[in-house]
This record gives structure tokens, C-alpha cells and sequence, in this order.
């Protein structure tokens, strides 16, 4: 696998990330300046979290606007590999790739602590080393990370299956009014979601912080070994484009 | 040209900032404050042959970058002579200024609240 992590000015999980896919996984990973037209090859485009251009006008705002964005967007409309870590979270829809907005946390925190998440989604490169219904636990921290969306584009959302991490308590259970067990308040406590066709994903927490038994917690791990996987059959297949689009899970009423 | 953008959260959104503020406000001792809402403001010096011109290119501005529009509304006024001077602050030139301190509390807030809706 060849991954690419985006560096904005101000991205600070940039190295984590690298780290992960480098020396975890024994990859291939490079940095990529948020100024270069170019993605250089990399099958897995990563857009890490941290504070790019220092949040100025929104979160997400400016990085989105960057050059580089460009060559992303075209890698994921030929179907290529995008992740976006928290603040890469907010730049995907900030870019449009993913449709939503953040808010402040509900209580206006910045938000420093693990979560548990639940799993709505087991068929894409990013989770197929998951299962639908498992509970994992993840490091959150973001300020802004209260995902809203107008009640009809949150209910497609939904019915498209595209809800791929939710908040949720040790057992699975979800309720998006707790504060202990949906942190930030966001609607549906939907922590991660992804683009029709699944190959683009966004999410709050920091798997790349939680890959290593060194770190006390590998849950993040099998999201990337998904991906590394998933690119590893696409080759064998002789086709990389389109890994994901399987249908999606049924609609969740 | 002079001109002012002026970026709110929509009615239909929960304002996290702007209800701490209000309820700072109300420990202070304003108790006549009904709501708050939190925004900001870019003052813009742009080289434009008209006003509508100008109109234009900032509301492209607005919609590219300095709004987002899923959770934020904007005004664009332009030919705002000194848009900084406090002097003038008094008496904003915004048609819908002051409105929100006669009105009743809006319902902002239940709009926004997510319903839960779960498996």
C-alpha cells in the first residue's frame, strides 16, 4: 500500500498517522505539502487532524480550499481512497466530499477523552475488519465536532447507510441527548460517515492514536490493515478502482 | 470599495456560543436580553465599477468560503463608508437590525436538537 498524508500548515496528526502506516503496518507512506497538484500514486489519500490554517473562518474552511484539494477530489471521484481524521474530517466537508457542518461541542469543551463507538457499517475498505454492531474505543479531541445537518439530508443519510461510526455507551447503546455517551452532541451521535459509493470516509476520533498495544488500545488498527487489505485484493483482482461500493446495510428506521 | 460581511448562525441551528453568552449576559444582571446570536464580521476592500457588481463578487465570496451555508446565513452590505468607526455603531444599516430584541425567543433552539432516531 502507498499512502499519502496531507500536511496543511497547522496539521498536528500528521506524523501519527505516517507512523501507523510506515512502521505499524511496514508500508509505503510519504508527507504531502498542501501545495503540490499531485498525489504522487498514493492509493490512500489521508487527510490527518490538527488545526489547519488555525481554524481561521471555520474549521476545515481554508485547508479546503487549498491546491492539493484538487488532486483529492479527483482521486476520490475515480473512486481512489480518502480518509479524513478529525480536523481531515472537517476539511472533507468543508471540500463538499462528505455533506454536513460541525458546530461547537454542545458545552463548548474542548474534548480530551476516549469514547466508545458502535460500528453501522462492516463492507468498506476502512471497516471490513469490524463488524456491524461491535463496540470500540477511541481517543476523541476536537472543539469542534458536533456534527448537524438539516433533519431531511440527516434522515438520507440514514437511509443511504452512510452513517459509519456512532457515539455510543460500553454496551452499544445509543443515546444522542447523553452527555457522557455522545460528548460533543451531535445529531444522531453520528461520529463517522462516509460518501455514496465508500470510498471516502470522515470521523472525530483518532484511530492512528489507538493503533499500538504500546498505547495501551489498538482498536484503531483494523481500519487501516481494512485498507491495507482491501488494496491488496484490488491488485490481486487487477482492479483498484471502485474497492467499496457494496450496497449498503438496510436502511436503519 | 468599502464593504461588510456579516456571517450568523441560522435561526434553525442550536448557537452553543451565543447561549453561553446570554446567560452570561443574565448573571450580569441583563435580564431584558431575550437572545443572543454569535457571529462574525469581515470588513472587505474590493475594486469593483459598481455596487451590484461588488454585490456580486462578495456573495461569491460568501458561498466559496467566508459562509457555510448548511449552518450559517449572511448579509452583504457594501458601500459601508467607515465600517469600523463605534461612533456609527448606534445606527447599523442592516434593514433587520433590532429585530431580535423585540421578538419573542425564538425556537431555534428545539429546531436543532437531534430527535434520536435509532434502531
Amino acid at each position: 500500500m502507498r499512502a499519502g498524508v496531507v500536511v496543511f500548515p497547522g496539521s498536528n496528526c500528521d506524523h501519527d498517522v505516517y507512523h501507523v502506516i510506515k512502521h505499524v503496518l511496514g508500508q509505503e507512506a510519504e508527507f504531502l505539502w498542501h501545495d503540490e497538484p499531485s498525489l504522487h500514486g498514493c492509493e490512500l489519500v489521508v487527510l490527518p487532524g490538527g488545526f489547519s490554517y488555525g481554524d481561521y473562518v471555520r474549521a476545515g474552511a481554508m485547508a479546503g480550499q487549498s491546491p492539493i484539494i484538487g488532486a483529492v477530489r479527483r482521486h476520490a471521484d475515480a473512486g481512489g481512497l480518502v480518509l479524513g481524521v478529525c480536523n481531515g474530517f472537517q476539511i472533507l466537508l468543508e471540500m463538499g466530499l462528505l455533506h454536513g457542518a460541525m458546530r461547537r461541542n454542545r458545552d463548548l469543551r474542548f474534548l480530551c477523552r476516549d469514547v466508545h463507538l458502535r460500528v453501522e457499517r462492516d463492507d468498506l475498505p476502512f471497516t471490513r475488519r469490524y463488524q456491524v454492531g461491535q463496540v470500540v474505543r477511541m481517543p476523541i479531541a476536537h472543539g469542534e465536532g458536533n456534527y448537524y445537518d438539516s433533519e431531511e439530508a440527516l434522515d438520507a443519510l440514514e437511509a443511504a447507510g452512510r452513517v459509519v461510526f456512532r457515539y455510543c455507551a460500553p454496551d452499544g447503546s445509543v443515546d444522542p441527548d447523553s452527555r457522557e455517551h455522545n460528548p460533543n452532541g451531535s445529531a444522531r451521535a453520528i461520529a463517522g460517515i462516509c460518501n455514496e459509493a465508500g470510498n471516502v470516509l470522515g470521523l472525530m476520533p483518532h484511530p492512528e492514536r489507538c493503533s499500538e498495544d504500546l498505547l495501551g488500545n489498538r482498536d484503531g488498527l483494523a481500519l487501516f490493515s481494512g485498507v491495507l487489505e482491501s488494496l491488496a485484493e484490488g491488485e490481486a483482482r487487477g482492479s483498484r478502482r471502485r474497492p467499496a461500493a457494496r450496497q449498503a446495510v438496510g436502511a436503519r428506521a | 470599495m468599502k464593504a461588510r460581511i456579516t456571517v450568523y448562525p441560522r435561526r434553525e441551528v442550536l448557537d452553543p456560543q451565543g447561549k453561553a453568552i446570554h446567560q452570561a449576559l443574565h448573571r450580569l444582571g441583563f435580564d431584558e436580553v431575550a437572545e443572543v446570536r454569535a457571529g462574525k464580521s469581515f470588513e472587505i476592500d474590493l475594486a469593483a465599477r459598481s455596487a451590484d457588481a461588488a454585490r456580486k463578487r462578495l456573495e461569491a465570496m460568501c458561498e466559496k468560503l467566508l459562509a457555510n451555508k448548511i449552518m450559517e446565513s449572511y448579509t452583504v452590505e457594501v458601500g459601508v463608508a467607515k465600517p469600523a468607526k463605534p461612533a456609527k455603531a448606534a445606527k447599523p444599516k442592516v434593514a433587520k437590525a433590532g429585530k431580535a430584541t423585540t421578538g419573542k425567543p425564538a425556537k431555534a433552539a428545539k429546531a436543532a436538537k437531534p430527535r434520536g432516531k435509532r434502531s
